[in-house]
């Protein structure tokens, strides 16, 4: 019996560099040949037989500026998935070969950076694409792909976050609205409320999806479930380790594992629990209980025989909450 | 018997009691140059830091004069109204006091009031002029003020840099031509003034002697007069200042006597010292000291209660003035009430749990002790006031009252007279110390003056305003308690007990600072000010917007985490009352309303 395992590719090429992201990215596309002939090795190196590859998820970075050839050549090292397979690509930069090109290579799931439904604030994010550019992107994903996603952002100084059209909703499964942050934190103290239609569920904090495409790698990472990142500043967690590779695009390096105490797992498990919609185990919270009717009575969490979920209130202080249960 | 000073040092603070000490020290021989650390005589960190002492250590000082070898016994005393009994049994076990003048400041509050304890005591005072070496330095017009203020004659004062060194022979041969040598008999019962304590890991508690008349040593068997208890003599010494076991102590001398006494409860201070068989009279003067300022510690983790409790327990070892017994507070758990001597003793004690035993501990408001008279004719002493009776039970209060003496150059008298007036102080009179000095007089309740007061005497005399005070018994007052609710709930840690005719501007300006202190939690946090059932005041904390993190996608969880334990660690100086969060230093800025 394999053990499940997922995947994570990084492209950190772009064609601009956007302020917001805290990813490790760059715009020297010309080194492009060069990084990929490293990655591929890198992947090659790692033994994949104890393993069936559950998802595989291509992240960036722009992995659409990557041509199919090389593309296909990144897949050529990979072992077969059988399950979700995703790329994020960038609105301005997909187009109908490149679509025929992910179909063939056996990506189901396209996750697009639209980031803003207004000229406006995508102008003042510094993006390369406008709304228009989007919504033809949607499309084209659409007519290939029945699991696409989308990116947003929230919470601009100055701007206001607008809803996807319906006429967008009904292309799309999936959509991940993140606050825009500082230091990686959400302080701020806007916070836009969100209003999808009820069939597009807040399964994460972040992440809204129609019943049976919740992402399944991202669920991966939140559920404690192994996987391996291949690629400059890719993060791993294998044999109960996490690990990860240095930033240096073309001469990145794996890291010495960070070590964790059976504490440090628990508070992790408790963290990532109640970013879901499913919540934390009761049993992970042994004497916490005076604790959680206090959350309970103050309408920041529900609690049922075996979970504590956090409510919409409770998912704005989730730090709080934390801090309160570990 | 002829050869042997016994005397002390007395001085307001900063007149260079302790640098003038380490001089003596030094030119005696007693301490090399090389090993002398600043100020030797102050042991503990936290007293050298502030540059106050806090416990006494005589030190025997050879001194060769006129070919004779004198024995000169120093009797280090500390300078702060806090430990004014200790001080008066250190002066008890003298026959001279050395009192030093700072030649730029005069004669200051603390130089008056130690220099009349020492005269009370019957000692020969010798003055000294000090700081000659600063700019600013009047030697002849602090000559002037020695007599006309203190009323000692201070023509023959030598005039000294103990910073310097300069003139420090004079002060020895002062002390040996102008100070009287004990008196006594060598023949009698052992007579033996206790005049401190403290705690020896190997040797159990150290009592610090003055014979008067017999002889102690090892094996002899002891009784303490006013305890009534017996002890076996294990060890007796002197002090150079290391411990230095000798055979035997007699009439005159100064030493430390050890007799396997296991805690310094077992002893008290003044107490006289005899021997079982052939008990002699006790020695006058005995009181036993009560703690006029009491405080709630709480340790922040309610688990370490435990280590809480021993570090008290060993602070006690070393001092015996330090009382405290268990308290349960239904916001803050299991901790201690604390009486003190005063403020200062507080401040000494909480900083030493919080540095020496790495304790993190809170502190409730300070408080005093009162009479409650209830309806049914019982009588309470109270210093905790969530231990007040309900309010409709309570006849009346009676709370401490205190003499207050401030000094004063004339131009700060209109401020110090609004400051005392303001804290309820009655005047008194008003005396003409010199051209430049005024002395007030109040009546004044002790919870007025335990807080802040000193501060604000500072603050409003520019520094040059100095006080003493004395318990002045009890007096009728229209008190009450006011109550501070978090969340709708009473929250015990933060009652205090004050005079009616301030609760209001009180319970607004505690419940404004609280507002500010409590940062934003997950929900609203109402902030109330209450008597009796009635709402005087009320502020609103908001609750957070947001407090989450961002995205956490492309695995990275290792980075998260090390956020939120950052957070966790902000925590960690919070403690919880109910269901908010305080910071420990809620309870201290409280005081400052």
């Amino acid at each position: 019996m394999k053990k499940p395992l997922s995947v994570y590719l990084h492209f950190p090429f772009c064609e601009k560099r956007c302020g917001y992201c805290d990813f490790v990215s760059c715009t020297a596309t010309q080194d492009i040949d060069a990084y990929l002939q490293k990655l591929c090795a890198e992947i090659r190196a790692f033994d994949f037989t104890p393993y069936q590859v559950r998802t595989i998820y291509l992240g960036g970075g722009t992995p659409s500026l990557m041509t199919p050839e090389q593309l296909a050549n990144v897949f050529a090292c990979l072992p077969a998935c059988d399950g979700e397979v995703t790329i994020e690509c960038n609105p301005n930069s997909l187009t109908r070969a490149k679509c025929k090109a992910y179909q063939r290579l056996g990506i189901n799931r396209l996750s697009l950076g639209v980031q803003s439904f207004d000229d406006a604030t995508l102008r003042d994010l510094g993006r390369i694409h406008d709304v228009k550019q989007a919504v033809q992107a949607i499309n084209l994903a659409h007519e290939f792909f029945d699991n696409v996603s989308i990116d947003l952002i929230k919470d601009i100084p100055e701007h206001t976050f607008v809803t996807p059209p319906a006429e967008i909703l009904a292309l799309i499964q999936h959509i991940s609205i993140y606050s825009l942050t500082k230091d990686d934190h959400c302080v701020l103290d806007t916070d836009e409320p969100v209003n999808l239609p009820a069939d597009f569920v807040r399964y994460e904090v972040s992440n809204y999806a129609r019943a049976g495409y919740e992402s399944r790698h991202n669920l991966v990472y939140w559920t404690g479930g192994e996987y391996i990142g291949f690629g400059a500043g890719a993060h791993s967690l294998l044999n109960n380790q996490r690990f990860c590779n240095s930033s240096a695009i073309l001469t990145y390096r794996r890291e010495q594992p960070v070590p964790r105490t059976p504490a440090d797992i628990h508070d992790e498990q408790i963290m990532l629990g109640l970013r879901l919609r499913s919540g934390v185990a009761r049993n992970l919270l042994v004497g916490k209980d005076a604790e959680i009717q206090m959350l309970a009575e103050h309408g920041l969490v529900t609690v049922t025989p075996e979970r504590v979920i956090a409510t919409a209130a409770g998912l704005k202080v989730l730090n709080q909450i934390w801090l309160r249960l570990v | 018997m002829k050869k042997i000073r016994n005397f002390c040092i007395v001085a307001h603070i900063d007149h260079g009691k302790s640098t003038l000490a380490d001089r003596l020290l030094e030119v005696t021989g007693t301490v090399a140059k090389r090993d002398m650390e600043a100020q030797l005589l102050d042991s503990m960190d936290l007293e050298r830091e502030r540059g106050i002492t806090i416990k006494l250590t005589p030190t025997r000082m050879l001194y060769h004069y006129k070919g004779e070898e004198y024995v000169l016994n120093l009797i280090d005393t500390p300078g702060h109204v806090d430990f004014t009994y200790e001080v008066s049994r250190s002066l008890a076990a003298c026959e001279g006091a050395i009192l030093i003048v700072d030649a730029t400041q005069g004669v200051e509050a603390q130089t008056l009031s130690n220099a009349y304890l020492a005269i009370d005591n019957n000692l020969e005072i010798l003055p000294v002029i000090n700081k000659i070496d600063l700019p600013a330095a009047d030697v002849e017009g602090v000559r002037r003020e020695i007599e006309q203020v203190v009323g000692v004659s201070a023509a023959l004062a030598p005039a000294i840099s103990a910073k310097n060194g300069t003139n420090i022979d004079q002060v020895l041969e002062q002390i040996i031509e102008l100070l009287p040598a004990p008196t006594g008999d060598e023949n009698k019962p052992l007579q033996a003034l206790l005049f401190d304590c403290y705690y020896n890991n190997f040797l159990g508690a150290v009592c610090l002697v003055r014979l008067f008349n017999g002889t102690v040593k090892v094996g002899d068997k002891i009784k303490m007069l006013a305890t009534g208890k017996e002890f076996e003599v294990t060890e007796v010494g002197f002090f150079t200042p290391k411990q230095t076991p000798c055979e035997k102590l007699s009439a005159g001398d100064v030493g430390y006597v050890c007799a396997s006494i296991k805690t310094v409860n077992e002893i008290k201070i003044g107490d006289t010292i005899t021997t079982a068989a052939n008990p002699c009279e006790p020695l006058p003067g005995y009181k036993e000291v009560l703690p006029v300022v009491f405080t709630g510690i709480y340790p922040i983790a309610g688990d370490k209660y435990g280590e809480l409790k021993d570090a008290l327990d060993k602070l006690k070892l070393n001092d015996a003035s330090l009382e405290f017994t268990k308290e349960t507070s239904t916001a803050l758990g299991f901790g201690f009430r604390v009486g003190f001597l005063g403020l200062l003793h507080m401040e000494i004690i909480t900083e030493r749990l919080e540095r020496e035993f790495n304790l993190d501990i809170i502190t409730t408001a300070p408080s005093v002790n009162y009479i409650v008279h209830t309806n049914d004719g019982r009588t309470l002493n109270v210093s905790n006031p969530s231990n007040l009776p309900k309010a409709v039970e309570i006849d009346y209060y009676e709370e401490p009252i205190v003499a207050l003496k401030m000094w004063t150059p004339p131009e700060y008298i209109g401020a110090l007279m609004d400051l005392a007036t303001n804290k309820r102080g009655v005047f008194i009179d008003m005396q003409h110390m010199d051209g430049n000095r005024t002395l007030l007089n109040f009546k004044i309740p002790l919870n007025e003056i335990v807080y802040d007061f000193f501060d604000r005497m500072k603050s409003c005399s520019h520094g040059y305003a100095s006080l003493d005070y004395e318990p002045a018994g009890y007096q009728r007052a229209d008190l009450v308690k006011m109550d501070i609710l978090l969340n709708g709930k009473i929250c015990d840690a933060l009652s205090l007990i004050v005079h009616e005719s301030v609760a209001y501007s009180k319970g607004k300006a505690l419940a404004e600072r609280l507002k500010d202190i409590i940062p934003r939690q997950m929900f609203e946090v109402p902030i109330q000010a209450a008597i009796g059932g009635k709402i005087i005041a009320r502020e609103t904390v908001k609750a957070l917007r947001k407090d989450v993190l961002a995205k956490c996608y492309g695995g990275d969880i290792t980075r998260k985490m090390k956020l939120l334990k950052k957070q966790r660690a902000g925590k960690k100086k919070m403690r919880m009352l109910g269901n908010v969060e305080i910071p420990s230093e809620a309870f201290v800025e409280i005081l400052k309303i």
